[in-house]
């Protein structure tokens, strides 16, 4: 028979246990606390089990504050657990911390050539528009290199390329421009390629290299007009430097073009001001272009008067100068790792 | 290209400043590179005429003069130099004046006082002969500013010539097209015909006509072999780039660079005059040319020759057996049209460039030889007297190139230029340039002018009108057309995804030359051909590549001596055999795996590092399962550290380390890791496809063997797989170690095997089976056993 005392002093013992569930520390002396508070030998089981024998009158009042004392404790322990769980993972994460400033784990990367990244950007340029990529052989032979663009044995514009034989026929090629022969002689207008790639030629100082890139431009159509290739020009030498520059049209001379202009742009360093890079001239040479000469035409079977075509050829050296503020040719046949990691 | 603004004044009243007219010839072809001054001397320098020479009293270098300088006195000038004589004039620096940026001052030259300096020319800055006093001609006025008599306020213009504007190598010529650009008339310059005082000739005998159509000439007896070239002459001269060096040869320059028409000078005493024959050379002739050099002659080349011998290479150089010099009493002029192609032929044969063969070779007005030598006689005769002969020209005309009538129709230059020019304004600009225009129905028929080499054809005409109207007029237009475009095909792995792998494996782009050390490219690569250059830059670029290897080891070394000890590179490019060429992908591994860093454990590379990386990129193919690596020796490379990479059953590639000869002469002794793959195999790729997610689960063994050491583990992966059965999804080799015991030596490989179905969950029974059959294969293979 309990005493019903033990019911009256059960506020108390509530209590005592929620100190006790309160000054936990860790969930495992929780769950041995919550055994001792609700298990089967706790004072509260206890009380709701013996219930049953006291008069009927106090069952009631006896019921509902063993209830509300039972609730209450498993409702203290499982804040309790949340507390401590929450603790738990804030001294895990604690013990965790790193200093964010010490470097990431890498294996360094590497990047193209600028001379690559410069005719990319040229490519991409083009592709932009309608441009096909096209390329031709390095070792040309006389023909496509020289007399198929108008310049026969002999001809003075010979003499302004400096050419590497392997024979009286074999040659490196000088310019990219045989491209445009080659790519005329199997295809069908309308066109409209270009076509990167190395050329060589036997000279060699501070600003000549025996081997550079060019990329080649070639557009031939019913009706293609000068003013197409000043559009063109404009366009991409505007994208490219992302500055809205002024070009200048100066008329030149090349054989397998006509009419033949040299373009120059306004001087990207000093913007036409006058620097050293530019001579004080405002102005800097960049590319050579011209509308396609009839005879190129001939010698690929081509109708000239039908069709009409322009043609453009482009350093990659000079723009990637120009772009990037590198001011020796030289240095890019040289590879030096501390110039290749300034483009990665 | 050298024209300077008083000369031109001759032939032109432009009104143009020098900007102004250096802008507008760049802009019609003609470009100017630099429009400068000529620098003018100080106002205060005059003048002198040296009266008297007497010899210093006190040092015997030095001599006084009294100098006439147009003032009431004479002044005292000491002066050291060794050819002050007196009844001369000499530029005089007076007191007060500037020369070299210094003043001049009184003073005292040995205790005797000295008021002025008498000049060279290179203390004027008009010359660069700096040890004897400039010497002024007769006609100079005594007290006039040098300024004056040498016409010093005067600028140069530095052109830029195109090869087809020949015209333009004269002042007349550049006149001529600045007469059209600043819209003012050419004024011809009248050149009278010198009447004949003697009846002599020299016959002369053209045996070539096709190669020298026109040949003018006039024998000039008794020059004064005393006179002088006067100043102004001296002074054009120098402007446009020629020294002075003699009356008659100045004569003869200056008429090429007023006409353009190369003239030469014979002094008729020391060959056999008798004759003179234009000939082509026969085998085994020889000629000794003015600047001493001896050719021996090419059968056909074109020659000069008196009735014994060649005097002279045609167009080109005079021979030093007829040259002029000091005291040359009787000359022979010659001006003649040579055809282009026999003088681009000497030119090219003998590499020789003067200044005729640069004119000839671009072409030459046929029709300006007669007064070339009415020219020459004219300022010979005002210069040196002497007594002329009549003028003799041999002129074939069937073989003088002749302007034909050329088409001109409007529309086509709308259509070329995509600009409509005003009917008047071509009209006027054909006029302009033209011999003469006529209008006719849908156009113009033009004929242009005997000393245009350049405008045979409409094409030629229509960009002689968009020259002068100007390329600036032309429109801008821009059309995005994409007619012409191709495909592109997924199956092509771009070159940029090949890169961007290897950049984001370390790898940096070099770019090497194609033609490389043969000597290296040797060692690199033992015994395969190399394609050589007939005329390298350098031996050590004297042959086409036939690897990348060599480029690539040179960048390497490039970067070796400069304390590099972490190098990836890698290029794409071509390699050539002795009639195609290739385009190959070639990679360089040396050095730490890592970059220094903490927590990662620093070690050398390896073959594996490199060979993941080549795996790296072939893996972009999607045909990895077809990559074999097999062991293979490969001449410059580790005997036992190289393989050739197979692809779908054939070569495409070479891995491995650079043989250790190879490197012992750069002093390196780290190993080297190389690849070498054939781009156009790396750029063909299998189509993705897909296939259906399989729902049931997977099964993982492990299996440990124990194989002979030498045992390649290719084919035990290769037996796995065809023993293991269909439910074999993938194979990982995950541990490899050696064990050395008494049983001998052996590796123990571990390998992680995934089994999976597409149908059904797989039972233990059935994997066990499997690895079991998957045993007795490998044991009865390979001799391997299980591991315990």
């Amino acid at each position: 028979m309990p005493d019903l005392e033990a019911y009256n002093h059960l506020e108390r013992h509530v209590l005592e246990a929620v100190e006790d569930i309160q000054t936990t520390q860790s969930e495992s002396e929780l769950d041995q606390l919550r055994v001792s508070l609700l298990g089967k030998k706790a004072l509260v089981t206890h009380l709701i089990r013996s219930i049953r024998h006291l008069p009927s009158e106090s069952r009631p009042v006896a019921g509902k504050s063993t209830a509300a004392a039972k609730s209450r404790i498993e409702q203290e322990i499982q804040t309790r657990r949340v507390d401590l769980r929450i603790a738990d993972r804030n001294r895990q994460l604690e013990s965790e911390k790193v200093d964010v400033t010490l470097p990431g784990r890498e294996c360094s990367r590497g990047g193209p050539h600028p001379l690559s990244r410069t005719m990319d950007r040229m490519i991409e340029i083009f592709s932009g528009i309608g441009f096909d990529i096209v390329v031709g052989p390095e070792i040309e032979d006389d023909y496509h290199n020289f007399e198929a663009l108008n310049i026969p044995p002999e001809h003075p514009a010979r003499a302004m390329q400096d050419t590497f034989y392997f024979n009286d026929q074999k040659l490196l090629r000088t310019h990219t421009s045989p491209v445009q022969i080659r790519y005329m002689e199997n295809n069908s207008p309308p066109m409209r390629v270009v076509a990167p790639g190395r050329v060589y030629r036997c000279d060699s100082d501070i600003t000549h290299s025996p081997m550079f890139h060019q990329l080649e431009g070639l557009v031939v159509d019913e009706h293609t007009t000068f003013a197409d290739l000043k559009g063109v020009l404009e366009y991409f030498v505007q994208e490219f430097f992302e500055v809205d520059l002024n070009l200048r049209f100066r008329p030149s001379y090349f054989p397998f073009t006509e009419p033949s202009a040299e373009v120059d742009i306004s001087c990207v360093f000093c913007e036409g001001s006058g620097c050293s890079v530019c001579k004080k001239s405002g102005w800097l040479e960049v590319l050579g272009c011209g509308m396609v000469h009839p005879a190129l035409y001939q010698n690929v079977g081509i109708d000239g008067e039908r069709f009409t075509g322009y043609a453009f050829g482009m350093g990659v050296e000079r723009f990637t100068m120009l772009r990037y503020g590198v001011n020796d040719l030289r240095l890019f046949f040289r590879n030096d790792l501390e110039l290749l990691r300034q483009f990665q | 290209m050298l024209v300077n603004l008083s000369w031109l004044d001759d032939f032109v009243e432009h009104r143009l400043d020098r900007a102004e007219l250096a802008h507008r010839l760049t802009l019609a072809g003609l470009e100017v590179e630099s429009a400068t001054p000529v620098n003018p001397c100080h106002e205060r320098v005059v003048v002198g005429l040296v009266d008297e020479v007497v010899p210093h009293p006190d040092n015997s270098r030095l001599k006084v003069c009294s100098v006439d300088v147009a003032k009431e006195h004479n002044l005292q000038i000491v002066c050291g130099a060794p050819n002050v004589t007196g009844n001369r004039k000499y530029p005089v620096a007076l007191i007060d004046s500037e020369i070299n940026g210094l003043t001049v001052k009184a003073k005292y030259l040995a205790s005797v006082p000295s008021n002025g300096v008498l000049c060279s020319e290179s203390e004027l800055g008009v010359g660069d002969v700096s040890d004897r006093l400039m010497e002024l001609d007769s006609t100079a006025k005594v007290g006039t500013a040098i300024n004056e008599h040498l016409n010093l306020n005067d600028s140069v213009l530095d052109f830029e010539l195109t090869p087809n504007r020949a015209d333009c190598l004269s002042v007349e010529g550049v006149a001529r097209e600045v007469a059209i650009l600043s819209s003012q008339a050419f004024i011809t310059p009248s050149i009278p015909s010198v009447p004949a005082s003697i009846e002599q000739t020299i016959p002369i005998q053209v045996d070539a006509p096709s190669d020298c159509p026109v040949y003018c000439g006039r024998l000039i007896r008794n020059i004064r072999s005393d006179s002088v070239t006067p100043d102004w002459m001296k002074e054009r001269l120098r402007r446009v780039g020629l020294r002075p060096i003699h009356p008659i040869v100045d004569v003869t320059n200056y008429v090429m660079m007023q006409l353009g028409q190369p003239m030469h000078a014979f002094d008729v005493d020391i060959f056999n005059s008798s004759k003179i024959v234009v000939r082509h050379a026969a085998h085994g002739e020889q000629l000794k040319l003015l600047d001493e050099s001896v050719l021996d002659l090419h059968a056909g080349s074109l020659l000069i020759a008196d009735p014994d011998k060649p005097i002279g290479l045609a167009g080109v150089m005079g021979g030093e057996s007829s040259g002029i010099h000091s005291n040359t009493n009787h000359v022979f002029l010659e001006a003649a049209f040579f055809s282009q192609s026999a003088i681009r032929n000497s030119v090219a044969r003998y590499k020789l460039h003067t200044d005729a063969s640069h004119r000839f070779e671009r072409g030459v007005d046929p029709n300006r030889q007669a007064r070339a030598i009415e020219r020459a006689t004219q300022l010979i005769l005002e210069i040196a007297q002497g007594q002329p002969g009549p003028l003799q020209e041999v002129r074939h005309s069937d073989f003088v190139p002749r302007k034909k009538v050329c088409k001109v129709r409007e529309k086509r230059i709308e259509r070329v230029l995509g600009l409509k020019i005003p009917q008047d304004k071509i009209q006027q600009i054909l006029e302009s340039v033209n011999e003469s225009v006529e209008k006719a129905d849908d156009g113009w028929n033009v004929m242009p002018p005997s000393y245009r080499f350049d405008l045979e054809e409409e094409y030629d005409q229509i960009e002689e009108v968009s020259r002068i109207y100007g390329y600036d007029k032309v429109p801008s237009t821009l059309s995005f057309n994409y007619d012409s475009r191709s495909r592109v095909s997924e199956s092509a792995v771009r070159e940029a995804s090949i890169k961007s792998e290897l950049h984001s494996l370390g790898y940096h782009e070099v770019i090497t030359y194609s033609f490389v050390d043969p000597e290296l490219q040797e060692c690199l690569k033992p015994n395969s051909y190399a394609k050589p250059l007939a005329n390298p830059l350098a031996v050590n670029m004297s042959v086409m590549r036939n690897s990348l290897f060599p480029g690539l080891i040179d960048a390497f070394l490039e970067n070796y001596r400069r304390s590099k000890n972490r190098i990836r590179i890698y290029e794409i490019g071509k390699v050539f055999t002795a009639d195609s060429e290739f385009k190959k992908l070639g990679g360089l591994l040396f050095g730490s795996h890592a970059p220094l860093q903490w927590g990662v454990q620093e070690r050398q590379v390896d073959f594996f590092d490199l060979k993941g990386d080549v795996m790296r990129v072939l893996n972009l193919t999607r045909k990895t399962n077809q990559v074999r690596f097999a062991a293979q020796e490969h001449e410059g490379l580790h005997p036992f550290c190289s393989a050739t990479i197979f692809l779908e059953g054939s070569p495409m590639g070479v891995i491995g380390q650079i043989h250790p000869n190879a490197l012992d002469s750069f002093k390196i002794s780290e190993p080297v890791y190389v690849f070498e793959l054939d781009m156009d195999r790396l750029q063909e790729r299998d189509l993705f496809h897909y296939s259906a997610i399989s729902i049931f689960p997977s099964i993982v063994r492990d299996l440990s063997i124990l194989v002979p050491v030498d045992q390649q583990i290719a084919d035990i992966s290769d037996n796995i797989r065809a023993s293991a059965g269909k439910y074999l999804r993938r194979l990982q080799l995950f541990d490899v170690y050696f064990v050395n015991n008494i049983k001998g030596n052996t590796k123990s490989i571990t390998f992680r095997l995934t089994y999976q179905s597409d149908e059904k969950t797989l039972t233990d029974s059935e994997i066990d089976t499997s690895v079991e059959q998957i045993l007795r294969k490998l044991a009865s293979r390979f001799g391997a056993k299980l591991r315990e």
